[in-house]
C-alpha cells in the first residue's frame, strides 16, 4: 500500500507545484498591471 | 514573410473558447479527480499483484492526457507555421507545460508501480526508453524557451521541435507490440475489444480518472496559455 501512496502522493506534489507556479505568475503579471 | 501576422476572427473566437475551457474544465476536472480517488479507493484488489495494480488507474490517465496535449502542440505547431498568428505559438507552449507535468507523472508513477511487481525502478526496455526520449524533447523545448524568451525564432524553433517530438507518441504506444518489451501489453483499447482486458468493477474508475485528467490537463493548459499571453502583452517581444 506503500507504493500507492507514494505513487498518488508524488502526483499530487507535481500537480501542486505546477499549479503554485501558475498562482504566483498570475499575481506578478497582475501586480505588473498586465 | 512577417513574423506575426493580425488574428483573424475565427481564431479570435477559438481563443476565447479556450479561455472558457480554462476557466470551466480546471474546476470540473478537480471534482471528477475527488470522485476518481473515492472510486479507486474502492476499487476491487487485483488478483496477481494486489494493491500496488492500483497505481495503474493514475499512470494510464496521465499518460492518455500527456498524448492527448503532446498533440495539441504539434497541431498548434503546424497552424502556428502556416499561419504566424501568435496565439498558436501561445497555445502550444501552454499545452507543452501542462503536457510535460503530467509526462513526468507519468515517469514518477511507473517506477514506483515497477518496483514490487517487476522487482526494479527501472529498466532500458522500448516502452520506458521511448517515452524517457519523449520527455527530454520536452525539456528541451522548455530549455530553448527558457534560453531566449518569446521571439518569433523560438516561436518558428518550437514549433517545429512539437511536431518532431509527437512523432514519438506512436511509436511509444505501439513499442510493446513492434519489440519484446517488459511494459504490458494494452489491456483497454485492444484491437476490436475496447475494455476487454479489464474487469468491469475496473473500469469506471479509470473511465472517471480518464476523464478528470482530459479536464485538468485541458483547462490548466489553457490557463497557461492566458498566462502566456499576458506576459507577451507586457513584454511586447515578439519579432
Amino acid at each position: 500500500m506503500n507504493y500507492v501512496f507514494g505513487a498518488y502522493g508524488a502526483f499530487f506534489l507535481l500537480l501542486g507545484t505546477y499549479v503554485t507556479v501558475l498562482i504566483v505568475r498570475h499575481r506578478r503579471l497582475r501586480k505588473q498591471g498586465a | 514573410m512577417p513574423a506575426s501576422r493580425s488574428e483573424n476572427p475565427l481564431t479570435e473566437k477559438l481563443e476565447t473558447i479556450w479561455y472558457w475551457c480554462g476557466k470551466l474544465l480546471t474546476p470540473i476536472g478537480a471534482a471528477l479527480l475527488l470522485a476518481g480517488l473515492w472510486l479507486v479507493a474502492g476499487a476491487p484488489i487485483e488478483a496477481l499483484q494486489g494493491p500496488p495494480q492500483k497505481i495503474f488507474y493514475l499512470h494510464v490517465s496521465l499518460a492518455w492526457i500527456s498524448f492527448v496535449l503532446f498533440g495539441g502542440v504539434a497541431l498548434s505547431g503546424i497552424v502556428y507555421l502556416v499561419t504566424r498568428q501568435r496565439f498558436w505559438d501561445q497555445a502550444g507552449h501552454g499545452l507543452a507545460s501542462t503536457g510535460f507535468v503530467f509526462l513526468s507523472g507519468v515517469l514518477v508513477t511507473g517506477p514506483i508501480w515497477a518496483r514490487p511487481i517487476w522487482g526494479t525502478w527501472w529498466v532500458w526496455e522500448p516502452r520506458l526508453t521511448t517515452t524517457f526520449i519523449l520527455w527530454l524533447l520536452f525539456a528541451a523545448y522548455h530549455l530553448i524557451r527558457l534560453a531566449r524568451g518569446n521571439d518569433g525564432w523560438t516561436a518558428r524553433a518550437c514549433a517545429v521541435l512539437g511536431i518532431f517530438a509527437f512523432a514519438d507518441v506512436p511509436v511509444i504506444h505501439l513499442s510493446v507490440l513492434w519489440w519484446r518489451s517488459m511494459h504490458p501489453f494494452p489491456v483497454v483499447m485492444r484491437k476490436g475489444d475496447v475494455g476487454g482486458g479489464l474487469d468491469p468493477a475496473m473500469v469506471t474508475p479509470l473511465l472517471v480518472m480518464v476523464a478528470a485528467m482530459t479536464c485538468l490537463g485541458l483547462g490548466l493548459s489553457a490557463i497557461r496559455t492566458r498566462l502566456r499571453k499576458r506576459e507577451d502583452t507586457l513584454l511586447g517581444v515578439f519579432e
